[in-house]
């Protein structure tokens, strides 16, 4: 019975750790406007935990820069399972105008498994609410899989 | 700090300026936003404008010949790597291209965030094709009738091209003299 | 056998794990609410932090290579038994305390110590450089609010031994202060305590760490500080720690200054104690929280060795006199 309560809290208290690599500030910007009182992401349980180690949800902005791969793959190591991975932007799936620079080494599925990406440049917040929303069913649906 | 404090107290007993989004329908964008790109077809050209004025290289273009000669062309939109500028849509002469107000692009697939359209290119009628019993009657017919030609007296073939155009006297003398009458109205403006 | 019972009752049931951890569930929760409220959000759920805690259980405990790794699992264990222990000593409940003696005062402070060393414990045990900062912000906040939180309990303990007939020069058992009340009328009446509660209601978030005074977790600057390498289920104990924290401090304020009110009906009783935990929670730390921005450490100090001290102190000194 406790296992499956925490089966049922897992998708009402995700934690949202952001991972800036080389995005140029703008989704950061509109991530954080997702916690503003008008979209109030707090009342869904999401908070933005300033440390990896106590992330579900790993929000990865801007496309992956020479300088910032490394960090951004120790820093994913460093996310208990079970953990989502959620691109914001245009530019981690695809390098958007930055494509073809010798300073980029992404997209970040090459590193990583996305498992929701947000198109946009930059998304409004409430496509990025209803992204998190679907990550939280991503992140329950994983900790049963993990329970088995 | 009070002014603060009373403006927290006073909040308490507002009501929320939350939306409900994630409740009910995703609100409606500003207009003139610029989301999800719509494409039409029917519309295109195929000139590849839209291609070339596009900065993160978003739009791809696949051409399949078909066996009938036809050409069916396929144009993908890349909506991860659209920086919605707008700029094909400007670009685009036939307004094949609009860019939405659905800005709720959100997927877990590839397949998700791809816009694409096919249309099929005719290619042009082909040429009728003949018998060689046809040539070889045309042929006779153009023989018999370069053989009737000399018959008749060696009529030399029309004037080259590119020759020119013979005038009487009389003309050229009038185009002289307008000429010197542009003449003069110059001059006399530079006086 | 009946008394292994009752104590038994006592530490898991009533004043001890079970009510602990509710008061603390919902104190929180309500806590959250009304900052959200006050920020014109509509906020989370009531049960959030519950949700928060399973969560957390239902992780994957991660141990660093560089930490010890008995210490870094078992310091959050041991805080929150010494929390849950501070609360047998609280006579919530008509004056009667689970375990009650002569020096009840004295063991809560030092058990409030022990909580916050267990989190210090654990973050030097961690191996982490922002755990190191954390801790060495989780000693400067700690060494500003005991001078102040020490100065209300000598005053408090004075001023009912002041005309206590027993004749002891000091009394630090709550049973005795909660009786004193009971015949004198709650604390918070008598005028020459007024600064010491005032005193003792910015002690309860610093010691609890909530928002203004939080600078030993500050999320953006020093990455959750103490906590930045918890996950999993030590995490959990943690946060549930900061929970029932909340709880232990506003019951600790009620019993000091408001004690000694008993309508003779146990079940109002504890809805009138409810009550007061609600509204001092949101005293003193809903409100700050949704009005201030975070201090820096050391305008923590200053202002806690200036402004809080000196209101306690002058109660102090005002009982001291006899006042």
């Amino acid at each position: 019975m406790f296992e499956k309560m925490i089966d049922k809290s897992m998708a009402k208290s995700p934690w949202i750790f952001h991972i800036n690599a080389g995005s140029c500030n703008g989704c950061d910007i509109e991530l954080v406007s997702v916690l503003t009182p008008r979209y109030d992401a707090e009342r869904l349980g999401f908070r933005l935990t300033g440390t990896p180690r106590q992330a579900d949800i790993v929000v990865v902005s801007g496309p992956v820069t020479l300088q910032s791969r490394d960090r951004l793959i120790r820093t994913l190591e460093q996310v208990p399972q079970p953990r989502v991975v959620v691109s914001l932007g245009s530019c981690p799936r695809s390098g958007n105008v930055f494509k073809g620079s010798y300073a980029i080494d992404g997209p970040l599925e090459k590193w990583t498994h996305v498992d929701v990406s947000v198109a946009g440049c930059t998304p409004k917040p409430e496509a990025i609410v209803a992204a998190l929303a679907q990550a939280t069913q991503i992140l329950e649906q994983k900790r049963k899989e993990m329970r088995k | 700090m009070l002014p603060y404090v009373t403006k927290a107290l006073s909040n308490l007993f507002k009501k929320p300026s939350t939306e409900a989004f994630p409740a009910g329908e995703p609100p409606k964008a500003a207009p003139h936003y610029r989301g999800r790109l719509h494409y039409d077809p029917t519309l295109c050209i195929n000139c590849g404008m839209c291609m070339r004025v596009c900065a993160p290289q978003a739009i791809t273009r696949e051409i399949v010949k078909l066996e009938n000669g036809d050409q069916q062309i396929t144009f993908t939109y890349d909506m991860t790597s659209c920086t919605f500028c707008n700029t094909c849509s400007d670009f685009c002469s036939k307004k094949a291209i609009t860019l939405t107000e659905d800005y709720m692009i959100v997927g877990t697939k590839p397949e998700d965030f791809l816009v694409s359209g096919t249309f099929i290119k005719k290619a042009p009628p082909p040429k009728p094709k003949l018998t060689p019993e046809q040539i070889a009657e045309m042929k006779e017919k153009a023989e018999a009738a370069k053989a009737a030609k000399a018959a008749a007296g060696g009529v030399a073939p029309a004037a080259p091209a590119g020759e020119k155009p013979k005038f009487t006297p009389e003309q050229i003398a009038e185009m002289k003299a307008a000429a010197e009458a542009k003449k003069a109205a110059a001059a006399k403006q530079e006086g | 056998m009946n008394i292994l019972l009752y104590n038994l009752f006592y530490l898991l049931v009533f004043p001890g794990l079970l009510f602990c951890i509710l008061m603390g569930v919902l104190l929180s929760g309500l806590d959250r609410i009304l900052v959200a409220r006050m920020q014109r959000r509509v906020g989370p759920p009531l049960l959030q932090n519950w949700y928060d805690f399973l969560k957390c259980m239902g992780k994957e405990t991660i141990i660093p290579r560089h930490a010890r790794r008995t210490v870094y699992l078992f310091a959050p264990v041991v805080g929150f038994g010494a929390l849950i222990t501070i609360s047998l000593f609280l006579p919530v409940l008509n004056g009667k305390a689970a375990f009650s003696g002569n020096s009840d005062l004295v063991v809560i402070l030092y058990l409030l110590t022990l909580v916050s060393v267990c989190g210090m414990v654990g973050a030097s045990a961690s191996g982490s450089p922002f755990a190191g900062v954390g801790l060495s912000r989780e000693m400067v906040a700690m060494i500003s609010y005991e001078l102040p939180f020490v100065l209300v309990m000598l005053s408090v303990s004075l001023k009912t031994v002041a005309l206590n007939p027993m004749g002891a020069p000091l009394t630090f058992s709550l049973t005795e202060i909660w009786n004193y009340q009971a015949a004198h009328g709650p604390l918070i009446c008598h005028w020459s305590l007024i600064p010491a509660a005032l005193a003792m209601l910015f002690v309860i978030p610093c010691e609890v760490g909530m928002h203004p005074f939080d600078v030993a977790e500050a999320e953006t600057e020093i990455c959750e500080g103490m906590l930045a390498e918890y996950s999993g289920k030590p995490l959990a104990v943690y946060k549930l720690t900061h929970m029932v924290k909340m709880y232990v401090m506003c019951a600790l304020f009620y019993v000091l200054f408001l004690g000694g009110l008993s309508t003779g009906m146990a079940a109002v009783d504890v809805v009138i104690f409810v009550l007061v935990c609600a509204l001092l929670t949101f005293l003193t730390m809903s409100l700050p929280h949704a009005v201030c921005a975070r201090f820096k450490v050391e305008q923590v100090f200053q202002f806690y060795w200036t402004w809080v001290a000196a209101l306690a102190l002058v109660s102090l000194v005002l009982v001291f006199f006899g006042l």
